[in-house]
């Protein structure tokens, strides 16, 4: 064995090893790849099942790596963090993993979904894959045996309730529903819910290990619960009246209402009607500021993405139209501002979707 | 907001260090420690807390920090004054602090702490690492070769 030729060896560890494991808690996932070299203990915690569940649920809850991950048209990735009024984007190299299903040329390649570090795309027609931009690990799905077209749309999450990555497909004409699991790593045809995938908006907005769809009338929210399979509806908050077209958003794992007026609501207690409370009234003055985005964003019919600062003082709200469309609200002043990332400036995204690094793997 | 405590006479704790330096701290700091909340129920109310793992240096810092989380201060910004001074002082503080946060368990000091290690630690390399914490690398040779190559672009 190489044992150690510094003189190091006569030193104990500075901190006991259950402690380094609590620092590592709070590292993002490219550091930790690099750390895994530092000894055998390091490699194998980092390595470890439920060292990644951690880390993970640690990056989530603190928001301290909490960011956007944007799909612009030239096939490049960009991840956004969030700071007050500062975003720092970063650019993720463009991986062999993804070349190999998508040159730059071909325009039906599209990031669908983001979920714990994983992204869903699909290429080539129609088929999936699953991608973690920080391990570069890589799977493509199996495809659905079915004769009929199927929607376009593809939903990704995960069941917290099985500890299981799942998708979500829909055929056009017949309503029928199929569900993906990472697991099994197969697909299985589910019960259909009481209402026509026509009729839902997409994409759709995981929270409670639930999926929530705004309904194309604006009237409620429509649901399925991954892990029971179960349909239903909830009510938007009394205040908010279809014609503010409302749209969803998810953030530090609640439900989140945006109006076409910039009311930002929050649903403080999951399933309770009651406990959806107000956290931002754009004021009117400030309509100005958010015309330009909202008209594009509830026009073209547009999901919106958020993301919150450090000191979870404010809110950015951000939409596909393009990189002028970024608004900043605060939550103490009450104030929209619109949020300039020079950087972005020239190009146009296909995707904005949350987004969290982490070690998550593909494989079992 | 309610202050109905400042008239009142705040009761005190007296703590002891490892080099046997007594401090009085009120006791509403004190009990941020659940360590220490847990000793006052063994012993008597009026004696002293030991708490031979602790110096006086770090033992004065430390009772500074949850004095400053009683305040009515909002946390936040109590938190960011606590997170540049851990930033900017020498390693042997911020490692004793945690290792003080740790044995008096103290939820909020010993997360501020660790956090800012791993912020210390993100830029660095493998062997900057290992010489930081005093680790001895005990991979061999070929395995530490094998890891590389598996995350060969984390080290670009």
């Amino acid at each position: 064995m190489d044992v150690n030729k510094e003189e190091t060896t006569h030193d104990l560890p500075l901190l006991p090893f259950d402690l380094i494991h609590k620092i590592l808690l709070w590292l993002p996932a490219t550091s930790l790849l690099r750390l895994k070299c530092v000894s055998k203990s390091w490699y194998h915690v980092i390595n470890s099942p439920d060292f990644i569940k951690l880390n993970l649920s640690h990056s989530l809850t603190s928001n301290s790596n909490k960011s956007l991950i944007l799909y612009a048209y030239n096939n490049s990735l960009y991840t956004l963090d969030f700071h007050d009024l500062r975003c720092r984007v970063t650019e993720l190299p463009y991986h062999q993993a993804m070349a190999n299903f998508a040159s730059p040329q071909q325009h039906d390649f599209k990031l669908t979904g983001s979920c714990n570090g994983l992204i869903c795309f699909r290429f080539r027609d129609d088929n999936l894959a699953l991608y973690n931009p920080a391990t570069r690990a890589c799977k493509v799905l199996p495809q659905i045996n079915f004769k009929n077209r199927l929607f376009s749309e593809v939903e990704f999450s995960y069941d917290c309730m099985s500890d299981d990555y799942k998708v979500l497909r829909f055929a056009e004409s017949d309503n029928h529903t199929f569900l993906y699991s990472l697991k099994i790593n197969a697909w299985e045809m589910v019960l259909s819910p009481p209402w026509n995938w026509k009729s839902v908006k997409f994409p759709s907005i995981l929270v409670n290990n639930t999926l929530h769809w705004m309904d194309c009338k604006h009237k409620d929210i429509k649901c399925f619960d991954l892990f029971t399979r179960r349909y239903y509806v909830l009510l938007l908050p009394k205040k908010v009246s279809p014609t503010y077209f409302p749209l969803l958003a998810v953030l530090k794992g609640e439900l989140f209402v945006v109006t076409y007026y910039f009311d930002i609501w929050v649903m403080k207690e999951y399933g309770v009607e009651e406990s959806w409370t107000r956290l931002f009234r754009c004021p009117s003055t400030q309509w100005n500021v958010i015309t330009k985005f909202a008209s594009g964003l509830f026009c073209w019919n547009l999901g919106l993405s958020l993301a919150c600062s450090k000191d979870g003082c404010k809110i950015l709200v951000a939409c596909l139209r393009g990189p002028e469309n970024f608004i900043c609200c605060d939550l103490q002043s009450q104030e929209a501002s619109e949020v300039e990332i020079p950087s972005l400036l020239p190009k146009r995204f296909s995707a904005i979707l949350p987004w969290v690094e982490s070690l998550v793997p593909l494989s079992n | 907001m309610a202050s109905s405590s400042t008239s009142e006479q705040k009761k005190k704790i007296r703590l002891k260090s490892a080099d046997n330096e007594l401090f009085d701290v009120d006791e509403d700091a004190a009990l941020q420690s659940e360590t220490i909340k847990n000793l006052l129920q063994e012993i008597s109310g009026d004696q002293i807390v030991p708490l031979p793992n602790v110096t006086s240096k770090i033992l004065a810092k430390v009772i500074e920090y949850c004095s400053n989380m009683c305040e009515l201060d909002p946390i936040i910004s109590v938190n960011k004054q606590w997170e540049s001074f851990f930033k900017n002082c020498d390693q042997d503080t911020l490692f004793d602090t945690i290792l003080a946060a740790n044995y008096l368990s103290i939820k909020s000091l010993l997360d501020l702490t660790c956090k800012c290690v791993a912020d210390m630690m993100k830029g660095k390399t493998p062997e900057e690492i290992r010489e930081k914490f005093h680790i001895v690398n005990d991979l061999t040779s070929e395995e530490e070769a094998k890891i590389r190559a598996e995350i060969s672009w984390a080290f670009e």
